[in-house]
């Protein structure tokens, strides 16, 4: 194994209080430490970490592609590592989850033969679950990036959860300055095939700061393009129906048919 | 001190976290704070807290309205058209 390492690490969401002590000690072990944060708060907060401590932020161009982007972080990343270099990256919430750079860049480090790995952290779902006080194992959960979810047309189900992210930048595959909503009734219009347009989804946005609240909007399915959108705002949709229990399945695990 | 400091404050020191989650109101008081600056941050509300940062907080450059890191897959081409 060469000399440079990578390792990606998650700040959670809550700045301060949500980095784990194995994140820490990956952070206090690396020569230099290439931070993301969602907000210019949790940004400073980053640059007091370590001595060499580096924002990515400046890679992101208004109407540039994001692809591009994240490519230029993967090299970022990568290129200290092939100079030798402990690299520790930060990316806010869980690393592994919405990031495509962060598995990108362990892929090539560790293709080039370098050691690299990912820790785990609090993730912007995690913090739903505990704010909205639902269990995705009560009903099931899907969970789509919301593009995604319209370009590829899954089957719904609608007696579980759905949970999509990303909703203001339907369709935008660049860096934007503003929240993109004009495709948000293209949502509506989709769920609207499977849900009534009167049931209530949750428009949801975790705290990045211990004191503060969470954003959380009740709002019909019909209202949502109306509805106060935030760029980091997630839909939980709940569920709209109840799914029987498959009883010939119930007898044949052994539970009573009672 | 403004805001922004209050809360790099608050994820800096976890001592200060914590006797802020007991005593709220003595704590903010401490910091100096104006009344209006006071009411924003017991108050808890996210949205006017960002607007108040924005304004506080110097920002380099550009700003895009938030740090995405995900994109969907490259969307596969259409078909060709059909030969004539």
């Amino acid at each position: 194994v060469a000399a440079g390492s990578l390792t990606v690490i998650g700040t959670g969401i809550r700045m301060g209080v949500q980095l784990t002590p194995e994140a820490r000690a990956a952070i206090d072990a690396s020569d230099e430490l290439l931070h993301l944060a969602a907000d210019p708060l949790t940004e400073e907060w980053l640059l007091g970490l370590h001595p060499r401590s580096t924002s990515l932020g400046s890679e992101y161009r208004v109407g540039e592609r994001r692809e591009e982007i994240y490519e230029r972080i993967v090299e970022r990343l990568v290129t200290p590592v092939r100079e030798g270099r402990r690299v520790c990256a930060a990316f806010y919430g869980h690393p592994g989850i919405y990031v495509r750079p962060s598995h990108e860049a362990i892929r090539r480090a560790r293709e080039e033969g370098y050691e690299a790995r990912m820790l785990p952290a609090i993730s912007a779902e995690d913090c739903l679950f505990a704010d909205l006080g639902v269990d995705p194992a009560a009903t099931g959960c899907a969970s789509y990036d919301a593009t995604d979810f319209l370009l590829r047309s899954p089957e719904l189900d609608a007696a579980s959860a759905l949970l999509l992210w990303q909703i203001t930048v339907i369709g935008d595959p660049n860096a934007v300055a503003e929240s993109r909503i004009d495709n948000v009734h293209v949502l509506v219009e989709r769920l609207a095939e499977t849900y009534p347009r009167d049931h209530e989804v949750i428009v949801y946005e975790a705290s990045p700061y211990p004191i503060a609240e969470p954003v959380i909007e009740r709002v019909p399915l019909g209202a949502l393009a109306e509805a106060p959108l935030t760029p980091l705002s997630t839909l939980y949709v709940p569920p709209a129906s109840v799914r029987d229990v498959d009883r010939e399945m119930a007898v044949r695990l052994g539970f009573s048919t009672d | 001190m403004t805001v922004a400091e209050f809360l790099l404050a608050l994820a800096r020191d976890s001592e200060l976290l914590l006797r802020f989650a007991e005593e709220p109101e003595r704590v903010v008081k401490e910091s100096g704070l104006g009344e209006t600056q006071r009411k924003l941050l017991l108050s808890g509300n996210l949205r006017e807290l960002r607007v108040k940062i924005k304004a506080e907080v110097e920002i380099d450059g550009e700003m895009v309205a938030f740090h995405t890191v995900y994109a969907p897959h490259p969307v596969p081409p259409p078909p060709p058209p059909p030969k004539e």
